[in-house]
């Protein structure tokens, strides 16, 4: 009969005390761990889909828009650059690799990325199936796209799963699906930037489209085309907006066209040093129409704007845990004076007054510890749970690792421990302090 | 000499203070501490057993001061020399009949004799009720297990506070059998504080403690 059955034993006398505390403490801490995991995994998800992105080029406008459209593929981009600055942009002596982003269509929501191979490998994506795409309108598809290869589809313009502005002049061909990699490639589709060009230069002149924009593309397209001939109609009513729009560039159609067929979204740059890191944003940013932002800096200004949100939370559950240490306080001082006979007994049989001390303190542990356990067990859940229901978060984040202990539980078990002994500490110096002869005078109180 | 106390005094705030002969009892004596209740009795025991220090005079243990001894070395002391009935019994609710009677070994930090658990049981009858809690027992298995508790590790000396007060004639003379039985067994000396005269027959030495309530006693030196 050790500090820790005595502890049970008098837990056990008392169930419905010890399950309240139990419960607290676990509410307390479910909350602080499920925000911190959140957090933790959130960041680290991003981190994880910008590794081995240095910096990324648009077009002026917001840092933090251009880094969650282009890196994340979780906003819309501003606007197009020229191809031109591609390729001056390579040419600078920092840039170790620049890879090129054209974005702007999707199919069934899964983004058409147009791109180099270079893109694949910055994710070390493997093939599940098939080769990487090298002509136009070769596409290789994420893990989560379900496509398989040989599949055709023609994507839509925008980003949305049920836009109807759908590009049916051209189709896609998928050539490669690749292996999961847990990041946001595993939800994208990627091929050529001509491919995204040609279909873009083509989309704003649509009856130009079909005769010109086709001396690269395959066959296949052209009997889709043939094939789509009777909806062309239909095209052209819808295409009626776009003309209209286009009509300021009538003047000098074949320049316009040439200008859309060379536009990209983005640029991806790996630079050659830390110290470009510094200061080649800073030399785009003064000299020229782009704008250059370095993913962990933007996400770091990002996730630190979401703070005040998780700063709620965590002081709630910081809250929680103090309330639950008094709690148990409460509970082990009631307690105390309902056993006070027993612990004289004890004392009579020999007992230290530490031994005293070491049961109180064995008992809010006890109860302490099995609250922390399953706090953080619900807090993994809630963060799972939360993780999973945010759509925007999918690719990105890997609930998986959410399911598997952290290192920072064992924190959090401290945490809920050290709530404990907290709670012990006055009813523990009571429990020594017992007045045995007192006590055995009285009679049982 | 096991046990000897010279000139104790105990005053404790809000009553008078209270003085107590003096004492001396070695091992297989029987000593009945006799006095109405309010005459200090519990706090006379309490003093003997290193649990109250007294505001004056000593207690000799084994010809050691016993306050001069640390109070874990005191602690130990007890829990390995002393074997302690209370009147209420004091078996704690939340432990099994076997657990509450090995309280006694593992508060004193002691092993008993191997097969002593399962000797005392069989003795007093208790064998089929080991596992159960105190609140499933009869009164009369109750006082058995205090007893077994008290002489599981074979003390050099039983103290009993009140144990057949609450009794009827042929309980109180049961206990008392047991009580004298168990110590003659263990060659522990008896030593009970009452004010239940019927047990008197059973000593040959009885100390008188005066009902000192009412009095208003000048201090022993």
């Amino acid at each position: 009969m050790n500090a820790a059955s005595l502890a049970i034993a008098s837990i056990r006398s008392r169930p419905l005390h010890a399950a309240l505390c139990t419960a607290a403490v676990a509410a307390g801490i479910a909350l602080l761990c499920a925000v911190f995991l959140f957090s933790q995994t959130v960041s680290s998800g991003f981190a994880r889909n910008a590794a081995g992105i240095d910096m990324i080029v648009g077009t002026k406008g917001s840092p933090l828009q251009l880094v969650l459209s282009s890196v994340y593929h979780a906003d819309i981009p501003a606007g197009n650059i020229d191809a031109h600055d591609f390729e001056e942009l390579q040419r600078m002596p920092q840039v170790r690799q620049a890879i090129p982003l054209a974005l702007g269509d999707s199919y069934k929501g899964f983004r058409m990325v147009g791109t180099s191979p270079d893109y694949l490998k910055l994710y070390n994506a493997e093939f599940a199936d098939g080769k990487t795409f090298a002509a136009p309108f070769e596409t290789v598809a994420g893990a989560n796209t379900g496509l398989k290869v040989g599949d055709k589809f023609a994507v839509s313009h925008g980003f949305s799963a049920n836009s109807d502005d759908v590009h049916d002049a051209y189709l896609y061909t998928v050539i490669g699906v690749l292996k999961p990699t847990g990041t946001v490639l595993d939800k994208l589709l990627t091929t050529p930037v001509e491919s995204v060009q040609q279909l873009h230069a083509a989309g704003h002149d649509h009856h130009e489209g079909d005769r010109h924009g086709h001396d690269e593309a395959e066959e296949e397209h052209e009997e889709h085309a043939a094939h789509h001939h009777e909806d062309e109609e239909m095209d052209e009513d819808q295409g009626h907006e776009e003309d209209h729009h286009a009509g300021e560039h009538e003047g000098h159609d074949h320049e316009g066209e040439a200008d859309l067929a060379h536009q990209i979204t983005s640029v991806i740059l790996k630079v050659r040093s830390p110290v470009d890191l510094m200061n080649l944003p800073r030399k785009i940013n003064e000299s020229s129409d782009l704008m250059a932002a370095v993913p962990s800096y933007e996400m770091a200004r990002f996730t630190k704007s979401l703070g005040i949100g998780r700063q709620l939370v965590v002081v709630l559950g910081a809250g929680f845990v103090i309330l639950s240490a008094l709690m148990l306080w409460a509970t082990l001082s009631s307690g105390l004076a309902l056993r006070r006979y027993d612990l004289a007994v004890l004392r009579v049989l020999g007992a230290t007054p530490r031994r005293l001390s070491a049961t109180v303190i064995a008992e809010a542990l006890l109860i302490s510890g099995a609250g922390a356990l399953a706090g953080v067990i619900l807090g993994h859940g809630i963060a799972y749970t939360a993780v999973l229901s945010i759509e925007s978060l999918r690719g990105l984040v890997l609930p998986e690792v959410l399911l598997m202990p952290q290192a920072m539980d064992a924190g959090f078990i401290a945490l809920g421990l050290i709530a404990g002994v907290f709670a012990a500490f006055v009813p523990s110096l009571t429990a020594a302090r017992t007045d045995i002869a007192g006590l055995l005078a009285r009679g049982r109180a | 000499m096991f046990l000897k106390s010279q000139n104790i005094t105990v005053r404790r705030e809000g009553s008078p203070p209270l003085s107590f002969p003096d004492l001396s009892i070695n091992t297989g004596d029987k000593v009945l501490l006799l006095g109405p209740s309010g005459s200090g009795k519990t706090t006379f025991l309490s003093v003997l057993a290193g649990l109250l220090r007294p505001s004056a005079g000593e207690v000799f243990i084994e010809d050691g001061d016993f306050y001069a001894m640390s109070s874990s070395a005191r602690d130990k002391v007890r829990g390995q020399n002393f074997g302690f009935i209370f009147q209420t019994l004091h078996l704690l609710p939340s432990l099994t009949l076997a657990q509450n009677i090995m309280l006694a070994a593992d508060m004193a930090g002691a092993k008993p004799e191997a097969g002593r658990l399962d000797h005392l049981l069989k003795t007093l009858g208790l064998t089929d009720k080991a596992h159960r809690k105190p609140d499933a027992l009869s009164q009369g298995e109750q006082q058995r297990a205090a007893i077994a508790r008290a002489v599981l590790l074979r003390p050099k000396i039983i103290m009993a506070d009140e144990p057949t007060s609450a009794l009827d004639d042929d309980n109180a003379k049961a206990v008392m059998n047991l009580l004298e039985s168990q110590a003659k067994e263990t060659g522990a000396a008896l030593l009970i504080a009452t004010h239940d005269g019927r047990i008197k027959e059973n000593f040959k030495t009885i100390i008188n403690l005066e009902n000192q309530m009412p009095k208003n006693n000048k201090e022993a030196a």
